[in-house]
């Protein structure tokens, strides 16, 4: 090696650059070009510019050298795609079953990834998202107990005044269902909440007009969404104007823009907390109603304040609360962003959306390509033969394998290209389907995103690796000289692989198929189960906000029964399906039965008859009796199990002590007020008008346009000031089964695309055996064979791979079915019928796919196929 | 076909004769075309002209001032003499009886 005198050396950085580029061969010429001129420079104009130019034409060289070979391996890419347009050209039938398959698939992936991209998307756009929670509750004691959303005052206080690292702490106390009015309109509204003026800034709540600091600082102001001040002002300017809530003045302090639909926290309007500070009980640590955010300064320790608020009634608490905090209470912070998708907790503002339900969805996704590709896979395959002499002759010429390899795999791409165009497209087309389905407000203009083209991008590459990559192998590795010598190798090579892949193909099928069928039944299970009480036929009147009545209940409900229409009335707390209040209930004289958590239904001696519930022993509420107005308990069957008692009968001689003693005096059979997914909990029922909340009315359903003027001018006349407002107990008894509903809508529609695709595949495979076959079944035909022989010859290959994927299936079908089973407390059995039904299903369109083509084969001239080829 | 820029790099490989290297051959298509060529806009023509056997090449003894790297000679095949003298056949057959004067005001 030589050295130079002044030895100054060029850049190493840029030598090794250059040597990676234009490696020479590994003789280091270019270096040594570079250095010649480099050396040069420095003599003529010193150190510094001689680097600089050594940079410089180093990247100079780099862009002739992308650009040199580019334009070469793009001419061999123009060569690569145009012999791949003219094989699709060649072979339509096939082209059109990989496009096709493939382009649903992406269209379900893109569907189910913006479903599941929305549901993550929770709460995410607040901001300092990650200093943001929300206090909860959890009892340690009861593991079933999944905690509440909702806790007492005390903990927010202290948390505002005692711990520095909390920057701000706010209140919010749900009040639904309200009346507001200004001048003539008046409505009612759904979701209200008291609240502190500290939740706008810690909450990401936008203000188009007002201040967020102090809009909430007086009492009886409101700040309203966007959609209710144009409901109720117009085109005025709602500000420092007056309306009204429940009959109280309010004065609009701000008005902010719409919830977001992502977001857990949906308010209509917000009232200040400050009307109610002197009347809520705030000291009280058990009574859990309010909803507490809190936001941490930044760089507060989260995990240190959640120790600490572990053990908050130990620490903070009074000795009466210790006292009460038997079952050992501990509260904890829940990162905002984590509520919807992982609290569950009881009294949640919103459903929360189950992350297994995501996973679900996921891994649907996932099979469904998978079963897109395999029809890419074995149609390529399956076809190697048609394209041997391609191979060979390619070879001959002096192409290698890597070249062979490169052009199936750009095969692949262009398909996988125009099948993602095409599912893009298609699943725009039904993006409004879609969004009916899912409830999930996604627009065209999301499809669009960055995130959404990585994603594209994503699919491409994956689909045209997974479903090119074993094609162009076996392809490429045909030997010349006996593909050309006609020597075929045949189809069969592969075959092995091919049946696999339809046995996993069909196994997804019947999977997906029987997830539905599942899902399908148990909520028809749910539907038509007998729920030991009368659902239809019940029109329910809620009495909303300031609509209360009392004792003249009876005298409301006469009226409404004064037309031939309508059967009957009762009054009561609560209809069925609603969530009820709950208490703890002792047994009077007796220490040793523990007092039991019961529901506590309010209702009229009507209900009884109105829901046409079951009375098992004792006797219900009596007109004629009202010594037991307010004072007696009736319980269910549930309750006196839980008591312990041995019969119903015994029960009767017992007195609870709830908010005042009083008598059992009667047992009601269970009966499910609430749907199938939830256990029957104990209950009592208490006769107490002023509790009353809702009126049943049973009425005559096929006679609605003579009974409604009725009823509606009934309550007008009762209520003139109060809009009239009704729902049908069916329909909103099944509400609770919506989640439900749309799971199965959802399973159902992706389980349909994924069996036909699965059929696409099934389909050319079979066109092709039949294909080859031709000579074969002709001869076989001549010899004797008949029509219905030639068919079963054909389908019987076929149909024994279908019938080994239900074998494969049924065993992950049924454990999946059984997991999702747990989450009801009603469930129906899982029947053989069900993996019958849904075997039958599949290996039904299977057998249909097969046959036609079989049919086809079986019925062609024998002298036709033996002259073909 | 040769492309333009093989077409130079083949016509001053053979100018240079035995001194065809990649520097010199920059310098002569820099001062022949009169524009700015980069080292890549060279090694790329001339690693296809190799390769399509119109170019020969071998390695010279290195030298000092390359930092001891040697210099690779090129030299023009049989097909690459070829090559030249049918270019410069059609360039001429191409322009014959073009009178210069037409592009003086261009």
């Amino acid at each position: 090696m030589y050295k130079t005198m002044d030895s100054v050396r060029p850049p190493k950085v840029a030598e090794w650059m250059l040597r990676r580029v234009f490696p020479d061969g590994g003789d280091g010429t270019s270096l040594g070009d570079f250095e010649e001129v480099f050396q040069a420079m420095i003599e003529e104009r010193g150190k510094f510019r001689a680097r600089a130019w050594y940079w410089m034409n180093l990247l100079v060289s780099f862009y002739s050298f992308i650009v040199g070979k580019m334009v070469w391996s793009v001419t061999m890419y123009q060569n690569y795609v145009r012999v791949a347009f003219r094989n699709f050209k060649k072979y339509k039938g096939y082209t059109f079953i990989n496009v096709c398959g493939l382009a649903l698939g992406v269209a379900c992936c893109l569907a189910i990834y913006m479903y599941i991209d929305y549901e993550r998307s929770y709460d995410n756009y607040h901001a300092d998202l990650d200093r943001i929670y929300r206090v909860a509750v959890r009892d340690m004691d009861d593991p079933d107990d999944p905690g509440s959303a909702r806790i007492g005052g005390p903990p927010g206080l202290i948390l505002r005044q005692q711990y520095p690292q909390v920057e701000k702490v706010a209140h919010l106390l749900a009040v639904h269902d309200f009346v507001m009015k200004r001048g003539q309109k008046v409505f009612y509204e759904n979701k209200r909440y008291y609240a502190d003026t500290d939740i706008f800034s810690i909450l990401t709540i936008p203000f188009l007009k007002g201040n967020p600091n102090t809009a909430l600082d007086r009492p009886s102001t409101v700040v309203l969404t966007e959609s209710l001040a144009a409901k109720y002002f117009e085109d005025e300017d709602p500000l420092g104007q007056t309306l009204q809530i429940n009959n109280r003045d309010y004065e609009v302090t701000g008005v902010m823009e719409d919830p977001v639909a992502n977001t857990h926290l949906k308010a209509d309007c917000y009232i200040s907390m400050k009307l109610i500070e002197d009347r809520y009980p705030f000291d009280e640590w058990f009574l859990a109603n309010l909803y507490t955010y809190v936001k941490l300064r930044p760089h507060a320790d989260a995990e240190a304040l959640n120790r600490r608020l572990e053990r908050f009634i130990e620490l903070h608490g009074d000795e009466e609360t210790k006292a009460d905090n038997e079952s050992h209470v501990i509260y904890y912070l829940q990162s905002l962003a984590d509520i919807h998708l992982h609290s569950h907790l009881d009294g949640e503002p919103e459903p929360c959306t189950k992350p297994e339900y995501l996973m679900l969805f996921g891994a649907i996704g996932v099979f469904i390509l998978l079963i897109a590709c395999v029809n890419f896979i074995n149609l390529s395959t399956a076809r190697s033969t048609k394209r041997s002499r391609e191979v060979g002759m390619r070879k001959v010429i002096g192409g290698h394998r890597g070249q062979l390899v490169r052009q199936f795999m750009s095969e692949s791409l262009v398909v996988t290209l125009i099948a993602v165009l095409i599912g893009v497209l298609l699943f725009e087309r039904f993006l409004p389907f879609y969004r009916n389905v899912t409830h999930i407000p996604l627009t065209a203009g999301q499809l669009f995103t960055f995130e959404i083209l990585m994603v594209l991008f994503g699919l491409v590459v994956i689909i045209a690796f997974v479903a090119g990559l074993y094609p162009s192998l076996v392809l490429s590795a045909f030997h010349p000289i006996q593909t050309l010598k006609g020597t075929r190798t045949r189809g069969t090579k592969g075959s092995g692989l091919r049946k696999i892949l339809v046995v996993i193909q069909f196994t997804l099928s019947i999977l997906l198929t029987t997830g539905t069928v599942v899902v399908f039944q148990q909520l028809s299970f749910m539907r038509n189960e007998s729920l030991g009480f009368d659902k239809d036929q019940k029109l329910v009147i809620p009495l909303r906000g300031p609509v209360r009545i009392d004792k003249n209940y009876d005298l409301i409900k006469t009226a409404f029964t004064q037309h031939a229409g309508v059967y009957g009335a009762t009054a009561s707390s609560l209809v069925p399906g609603q969530q009820e209040g709950r208490w703890y209930a002792e047994v009077v004289g007796d220490e040793d039965t523990e007092a039991q958590v019961l529901n506590f239904h309010h209702v009229d001696p009507d209900y009884l008859s109105q829901y046409g519930l079951k009375l098992v022993a004792g006797h219900f509420f009596d007109n004629q009796m009202m010594t037991d107005m307010e004072k007696s308990y009736v319980i269910n069957m549930a309750a006196v199990k839980a008591f312990g008692w041995a019969s119903a009968g015994e029960a009767l001689t017992k007195k609870l002590s709830v908010f005042q003693e009083g008598d059992i005096i009667g047992v009601l059979d269970d009966y499910h007020y609430k749907g199938l997914q939830f256990a029957i909990e104990p209950m009592a029922f208490l006769w107490t008008p002023n509790r009353f909340d809702n009126i049943t009315l049973t009425v005559d359903t096929k006679n609605l346009d003579h009974v409604m003027p009725h009823i509606r001018a009934t309550w007008t006349e009762f209520f003139p000031d109060h809009p009239f407002d009704y729902f049908f107990l069916d329909e909103s008894f099944d509400q609770q089964y919506r989640a439900e509903d749309r799971i199965s809508k959802i399973l159902g529609g992706f389980t349909f695309l994924g069996i036909f695709i699965s059929c696409l595949g099934l389909y050319g495979l079979a066109s092709f055996t039949a294909e080859q076959k031709t000579k074969e079944i002709g001869i076989r035909k001549v010899l004797g064979a008949t029509v219905p022989g030639i068919i079963g010859l054909l389908t019987k290959e076929f149909m024994k791979w279908v019938l080994i994927a239900n074998i494969v299936a049924w065993p992950v079908a049924y454990f999946a079915a059984k997991e999702w089973l747990q989450s009801f407390a009603y469930r129906m059995d899982i029947h053989l019928t069900i993996f019958l039904i849904s075997a039958g299903l599949v290996v039904g369109i299977a057998m249909f796919t097969v046959s036609y083509q079989a049919v086809k084969a079986g019925l062609a001239d024998p002298v036709d196929s033996i002259r073909y080829e | 076909m040769v492309t333009r820029a093989e077409e130079l790099i083949l016509l001053a490989v053979w100018r240079l004769r035995d001194q065809a290297y990649s520097v010199q051959i920059r310098n002569q298509v820099m001062d022949v075309t009169g524009k700015f060529w980069s080292f890549g806009a060279v090694y790329m023509p001339l690693d296809r002209l190799v390769k399509r056997g119109l170019l020969d090449s071998h390695l010279a003894d290195p030298t000092p001032e390359r930092g001891g790297r040697a210099k690779r000679i090129y030299q023009p095949t049989q097909e690459g003499l070829k090559a030249l003298a049918e270019i410069k056949k059609i360039q001429e057959s191409a322009w014959d009886g073009m009178p210069e004067l037409e592009f003086g005001d261009v």
